[in-house]
């Protein structure tokens, strides 16, 4: 569970930047903390998969309401997603923001910030 | 304490000031284009930490960097302020908090939207390579001024045209440029959409100038942005991000043309 929740809050802090949020917040359908609960819980089970029995995303994936994820890529772009909204949903935007803006985090938020 | 400096002297009564961008640049990039501007008395603006300044505990939040901004501004008579990128969305904020302290405004490549630096992120990450990370890593774990300004040139194929980068990544090298100044105020300057449909009502003159080359900020994105703000836009062939620096005769030509239509 602590390492669950570890792998978690790292997802979370690289999807997490205060733009995305609220541009993706404008898009999105109502939130539900169960829907996103047990799509983080599905997108978690697949690594496990792919990382301890040899599965290929596709092979590791049975049928769910998730889009097809057939790479890497698109994992970590749909788990970041999905946490995304599970913050939005328990209204933990403010703490997401002082989070990612915490010292620990520089090289997230500096990586993608070329000078302008 | 942020300063401004006038660099050239004319009998004219016009005033215009240059913002550079950064956040924490110096106004070494206006040098070219200033050379070509007459009639006019041109200033340049000094961010604080720039131009050799102590800058151990300051504040270099982007509401500081606005209210000395400001505070400088408000020594020139009815300025023309041209602002670059970072210093395009800063002067932008200072319009409309005070337009009357403004004659008129001109934003060079300045980004404003979240799609903007978005692309701009991706652009950045896409270039990501083993040797960008070494230089990241020294720029993080020592943000002196000088890694900053190694960092910075480093990028510098996202900013100047293939024939002029080698000139762009000195000047940068050359600059008095201020890292604490980019890590207070860098995050901040990406919320500031806002600030399109609040200059949009502001009736002041204002032009957008941009480079057909830009590499870091999409010119498509860029435009509709202008269009956006209600700015006129030109677009300056062979120019990069730093379109003055790349294309300073013509940027200065734009210049002139605009001050022109504007009589007095």
């Amino acid at each position: 569970m602590k390492t669950m929740l570890r792998v978690l809050s790292i997802f979370l802090a690289v999807g997490a930047i205060s733009q995305t949020i609220y541009s993706y917040a404008q898009d999105s359908e109502p939130l539900s903390i169960e829907v996103e609960e047990a799509a983080i819980m599905r997108l978690i089970e697949m690594k496990q998969k792919v990382d301890t029995q040899g599965f290929t995303f596709e092979e590791s994936q049975e049928e769910t309401a998730l889009p097809q994820i057939k790479t890497e890529e698109q994992f970590k772009e749909a788990f970041a997603r999905h946490a995304l909204r599970y913050i939005e949903a328990i209204g933990g935007e403010d703490a997401l923001i002082r989070v990612i803006k915490m010292p620990e985090f520089t090289s997230l938020r500096s990586r993608g910030e070329p000078g302008i | 304490m942020a300063t401004i400096k006038l660099i050239k002297q004319s009998n004219s009564t016009k005033n215009i000031v240059f913002v550079p961008g950064g956040p924490g640049l110096g106004p070494i990039s206006f040098l070219p284009v200033t050379e070509f501007i007459n009639n006019v008395n041109i200033y340049h603006y000094y961010p604080s930490g720039t131009d050799e300044q102590e800058n151990g505990d300051q504040d270099f939040s982007y509401a500081t960097q606005l209210r000395e901004l400001k505070a400088e501004i408000e020594k020139i008579k009815n300025p023309i302020i041209i602002g670059h990128s970072f210093g395009g969305v800063i002067a932008t904020n200072l319009v409309i908090q005070s337009p009357s302290m403004v004659h008129s405004l001109i934003c060079i490549a300045a980004p404003f939207s979240s799609k903007v630096f978005e692309a701009a992120s991706d652009i950045f990450t896409k270039f990501q390579n083993q040797e960008s990370n070494l230089v990241n890593e020294r720029f993080k774990n020592d943000p002196t001024n000088e890694n900053y300004k190694d960092w910075f040139s480093f990028y510098g194929d996202l900013y100047f045209t293939k024939t002029n980068v080698d000139f762009g990544k000195k000047m940068i090298l050359e600059d008095s440029a201020c890292a604490n100044s980019y890590l207070a105020a860098r995050s901040e300057s990406a919320t500031k959409e806002s600030l399109l449909a609040e200059i949009k009502k502001v009736q002041k003159n204002k032009l957008f100038i941009l480079g057909s080359e830009d590499k870091l900020l999409p010119s498509a994105i860029l435009m509709k942005e202008a269009e956006a703000g209600n700015f006129k836009t030109n677009t300056i062939k062979d120019a990069g991000h730093f379109v003055h620096f790349d294309q300073p005769q013509n940027v200065a030509d734009v210049i002139s043309e605009f001050i022109k239509e504007m009589g007095e």
